[in-house]
């Protein structure tokens, strides 16, 4: 058995015996809704999950440093940042002193300021440490896996992951290697599966897909503000769910839910992949929806075989005829960086505003 | 009449044209902007969407917009007005040129100046 738990090491506390690392106070202020909270941080923990188990919850959406949610005035003090390159800091951030808290740890005590310090999780975003055993890998296609975790907590007990289906677990593949990853089932059961494609020279899924049976790692969840609206809040208003590759993880959750409420909510799905191949759980899509009356799957290829009687180009090109027909839908969007900013772009052009767009960029 | 209590929220220096600046005042948190043809605004100082602190996102001083880093949100910062999503408007406060001090006052109402836009 391979075990990639860090368990215990300076870079990688979730979870670990910190025992013998030398820890600071941290002090955070609530700025002006107030709220002032103190607590200990070890060398090489995360500033925020550091917070979070003590109890103390402090803004955040990500967990990884995209979005820029938690990010804190240092009042007093330095930070260490654990991810330097991180999408949601630049070079103003440094003159404002302003720092990601999901990403930063520290080597003295210090004071910040974020905008809140509440003593309960957001009602969407219960984030929780947990440990996951590899139970299964099925392969989908070429370079594409499900991959089905049993979740325990740190005794070894089953726990039941609560998350809102289109959300996402952070792994820990290895001692400061995290990766964000939807779950593609649902809630409430003490499994999680993740659909994931193999990059080459992407350590992160080179070191997923050398997992073994057997094999742990610490995961944190959830994260993510994708999920499905309820329906009674805009009855009728149509729900159009844009997966882009392996984006089909975060929709298909989406979809299994639509599917198990037996909602009659006038929904699109467009799924669009490079090849027929690449297009995975294609059919268990399909047959998920064939029974909802007010559903319909679209899909687009770029390379496809005889009998493909969807569309042979991009996502963008399957999704322009659903929005012509579609107005001021509720969009639920995954995939890979480009095609989640080109279906931006092209959200805009048809004028759907930002606030019913719900977006996963790292399908 | 409301009253208005002002306050010295940052010097002039403090902020150049073409700048925002994050202040707090009177425990509110407020967002000041000054505007390319001299004039000086105050707003909310956090998204009508999810609270994300709106001096953290991206301000372009010729177009006047600045975009919440959160989900994309955008304003036009002459006026406070959302322009995608359209209907959502921040709350502005009143501005004063003092001297050297920038002051702004906050209405003694018993209302939030925090206008919410949940979708």
């Amino acid at each position: 058995m391979t075990t990639v738990s860090g368990a215990g090491t300076p870079t990688d506390p979730v979870g670990g015996d910190r025992r013998g690392v030398p820890a600071h106070r941290v002090t955070v202020v609530g700025g002006a809704a107030g709220g002032e909270a103190t607590f200990e941080v070890a060398e090489g923990e995360r500033i925020h999950a550091a917070a979070r188990r003590a109890g103390v919850w402090l803004p955040f959406e990500c967990g990884w440093g995209s979005c820029g949610t938690c990010k804190a005035t240092l009042v007093e003090g330095q930070v260490v940042s654990l991810f330097p390159q991180a999408p949601a800091i630049d070079a103003r951030d440094e003159r404002r002193r302003r720092v990601l808290l999901c990403q930063s740890t520290t080597t003295a005590d210090l004071v910040v300021k974020t905008t809140r310090v509440e003593s309960r999780p957001p009602p969407e975003r219960p984030v929780r440490d947990l440990r996951a055993r590899l139970a299964e890998t099925e392969p989908l296609a070429p370079g594409i896996s499900r991959f089905r975790f049993r979740l325990t907590d740190d005794s070894g007990s089953p726990v039941a992951a609560d998350y809102r289906p289109g959300q996402y677990a952070v792994l820990e593949l290895a001692p400061g290697l995290r990766r964000c990853l939807s779950m593609a089932g649902p809630p409430g059961e003490d499994q999680v599966e993740f659909i994931a494609k193999c990059y080459p020279g992407g350590e992160g899924s080179q070191r997923l897909f050398a997992l073994h049976r057997g094999d742990q790692i610490p995961v944190e969840l959830p994260y993510g503000d994708m999920w499905l609206r309820p329906a009674e809040e805009a009855p009728g208003r149509p729900t159009v769910l844009v997966a882009g590759g392996t984006g089909i993880s975060a929709i298909l959750a989406l979809v299994r839910q639509v599917a198990a409420e037996a909602s009659s909510r006038p929904v699109d799905v467009v799924y669009g992949a490079a090849t027929l191949t690449d297009l995975v759980c294609w059919e268990e899509l399909t047959r998920l929806v064939s029974p909802l009356g007010n559903a319909r799957v679209h899909g687009a290829v770029l390379d496809c075989g005889p009998g493909w009687s969807g569309t042979v180009g991009l996502v963008t090109d399957a999704l322009d005829p659903v929005l012509a027909r579609a107005p001021s839908p509720e969009v639920y969007l995954a995939g890979p960086p480009p095609m989640v900013r080109a279906v931006q772009e092209q959200l805009d052009r048809h004028a759907v505003g930002r606030d019913r767009v719900h977006v996963d960029s790292f399908g | 009449m409301t009253e208005i209590r002002w306050s010295v929220a940052a010097a002039g220096d403090e902020l150049w044209e073409g700048d925002i600046l994050d202040v707090e005042v009177a425990d509110e948190q407020v967002l000041l902007v000054h505007l390319y043809d001299g004039r000086i605004k105050a707003f909310q100082g956090l998204c009508p969407h999810q609270e994300i602190l709106l001096a953290d996102g991206k301000w372009d001083p010729d177009t006047n917009r600045l975009l919440c880093p959160g989900h994309n949100w955008e304003f036009d910062m002459t006026t406070g007005a959302g322009v995608n999503p359209a209907g959502c408007h921040l709350y502005e406060y009143p501005v004063e040129v003092d001297g050297d001090d920038i002051k702004v006052g906050v209405p003694q109402d018993g209302e939030s100046h925090h206008l919410r836009f949940s979708t």
